[in-house]
């Protein structure tokens, strides 16, 4: 499984979740990208592989921003991490889709959760159409 | 005004139904024959039909499909014990059928049932145009369900949508929303199989500060976030039993209460569920709730497999690649009709979901081709829709696949698939004389595909020609 990680300006929770990943979750493939820019240009390559977005947003700007790549998270699951200052904003952030919202004061174990129980679901539709 | 047709040969029931009728307030019309009955009906536009089945130039029975057709509803007049054309009736579309002899009352309960079903079905009817959202296809399949988007988008009762993995789910209950009074107000998507049993409950009812380990702030639910618009619970199957019951409160009362919460806050949502799983088969093992499966199913729509909607393949891969093309920034492509045979031939486990992953795919391997072809395709793809002839088998075993015609019992697809992926790999290594390179050449996947499929069919592969010939 590949995941996505995308954060604007929050390199400290970003590096804090992929040290988390890869301890707790070995073997995902974990692709940081921090501008919008390059995160379009991955998203933009076919067959990138990616089965996770993790978005950690700060800014009311950097959501509008996702919001244009709305279409590029078409076969993504999406997990949005808000900070404390745009909380307010996650009505917007609902426009992403995303199966899971958590904040950037969480402990980032909620996020890890997901994760993995994605990871399962991934496994157990592969294995279906085996 | 109402418009009914009376058809019986017995002046004493047309005269009662017109008394009937009259004193609802509904015109009528009547006949005593087929042929003035047939008559009547080509020259009028009529809401109900009452329609005896024993005239005296015919059965009422033959001018049932005439009626149905035109969409008037229909109810059947029987004799004594006439159980026989009430069932071929009902059989026919008939809305209902009353048994001689029969009391005024007995009458006016079943006409002012059909009458007001006709009513409702108008309304349905005039909901076009109807918002299709990303919805492509134009099969008999896709419309049905289509139609019941539209019934569904009218009420604001809960919808259970059902369908294999990667049918749509999710864009009907979006076309749900999107065509409802709700639309102006959040659709709010909850992924229950994507979210772990801790979360479930804190993410749908929200939590208050201190409730649970993690719980550092207060936190509205994804519930409340859906106030005044419409929540879909996609994969409810997942829900965990504790959540379930609380759910099954939430829907009843119309309030939340937030985990760890004292008070409860009034909410108001219309609920879409989806699932790929058996819930009547669930609720007998008691994995979901049969209460809550009722609460959530007061309306169902079935998605088709895409396998089902064989006709609709060519329109979503139309739209796909020139969306996909237009995303990575590479020229329209144009597409070979072998190719869209070789899509057809698939069986589509993953559906629509598949389809797009397959023509992501398609899409790099063709590079900077003008044109997509079958070649494009995965291998494995390319498999499914290779044809057997009856000279490639020699054993009994290709029999099953090649002459299908002399079986009892026709295989299962996915039987069917595997035993000619099997033959066309034993016939692989017998033409390619033991060479990997020559197979992996002649079949055009890659060695490690090559080795792959050997495994799962369990040969032995190259070098050790006994176990496969």
């Amino acid at each position: 499984m590949k995941i996505i990680l995308h954060s604007d300006a929050m390199e400290k929770r970003s590096i804090k979740l992929e040290k988390l990943i890869h301890e707790q979750l070995p073997g995902i493939e974990i692709k940081v990208s921090i501008e919008i820019e390059g995160l379009k240009k991955d998203l933009c390559k076919p067959l990138n592989g990616i089965s996770v977005a993790v978005l950690m947003v700060s800014s009311i700007k950097n959501l509008e921003q996702l919001l244009e790549l709305k279409a590029f998270f078409d076969n993504t699951k999406l997990i949005l991490i808000l900070s404390e200052k745009i909380k307010a904003a996650q009505t917007t952030g609902f426009q992403l889709n995303p199966c899971f919202i958590s904040y950037l004061d969480s402990d980032l174990n909620d996020t890890l959760l997901v994760i993995k129980k994605i990871k399962e679901r991934i496994y157990d539709l592969e294995t279906q159409h085996t | 005004m109402t418009n009914v047709l009376i058809i019986d040969d017995d002046p004493k029931i047309c005269l009662l139904f017109s008394k009937v009728l009259k004193h609802m307030g509904h015109h009528f019309e009547s006949a005593h024959t087929v042929k003035k009955g047939r008559s009547l009906f080509s020259s009028q536009s009529f809401d109900l039909v009452l329609l005896d089945l024993e005239l005296p130039d015919g059965n009422g029975l033959e001018l049932l499909p005439e009626f149905i057709d035109s969409d008037s509803e229909v109810i059947i007049i029987t004799g004594t014990g006439d159980v026989r054309g009430a069932e071929l009736a009902f059989k026919y579309g008939a809305w209902d059928y009353v048994q001689k002899p029969f009391l005024m009352d007995e009458v006016t309960l079943p006409i002012t049932r059909a009458l007001q079903y006709r009513k409702e079905k108008q309304v349905a009817v005039n909901l076009v145009p109807l918002i299709r959202s990303k919805i492509v296809g134009e099969s008999t399949a896709i419309h049905k369900c289509l139609e019941e988007v539209a019934r569904a988008s009218v009420t604001d009762a809960s919808v259970l949508i059902t369908g294999e993995t990667g049918t749509g789910k999710e864009l009907f209950a979006r076309a749900i929303h999107e065509n409802s009074k709700r639309a102006p107000k959040p659709f709010i998507a909850v992924d229950c199989g994507a979210l772990p049993e801790t979360l479930v409950e804190s993410t749908l009812f929200g939590h208050e500060k201190g409730s649970f380990t993690g719980a550092q702030k207060k936190q509205n639910g994804l519930i409340t976030q859906a106030d005044g618009g419409t929540l879909m619970l996609d994969e409810v199957g997942d829900l965990p039993l504790n959540v379930q019951k609380t759910f099954l409160r939430t829907l009843q009362e119309r309030c939340v209460r937030p985990v760890g919460g004292e008070s409860e806050k009034p909410v108001d949502f219309r609920l879409v569920a989806a699932t790929n799983l058996d819930l009547d088969q669930m609720v007998q093992e008691k994995l979901f709730r049969e209460d809550l499966l009722y609460r959530i199913r007061a309306m169902g729509i079935k998605l088709p497999p895409l396998r089902e909607r064989e006709k609709d393949i060519e329109e979503i891969t139309i739209k796909k690649v020139h969306e996909l093309a237009q995303r990575y920034g590479i020229g329209t492509k144009a597409i070979s009709p072998d190719f869209f045979q070789a899509l057809a031939a698939y069986h589509w486990p993953g559906n629509i979901r598949e389809l797009i992953n397959v023509l992501e795919y398609v899409l790099a391997s063709a590079g900077s081709d003008s044109t997509i072809y079958p070649k494009h395709l995965p291998p494995e793809y390319r498999v499914s829709g290779l044809k057997f002839e009856p000279a490639l088998s020699s054993d009994k075993s290709s029999d099953t696949v090649v002459h299908l015609e002399m079986k009892d019992e026709l295989p299962t697809l996915n039987d069917f698939r595997r035993n000619a992926e099997l033959n066309y790999l034993k016939e692989l290594i017998h033409r390619a004389d033991g060479d990997r390179k020559k197979a992996c050449q002649i079949s055009g996947i890659s060695q490690s595909r090559l080795y792959g499929l050997l495994g799962k069919h369990h040969l032995s592969g190259f070098g050790t020609s006994d176990s496969t010939r």
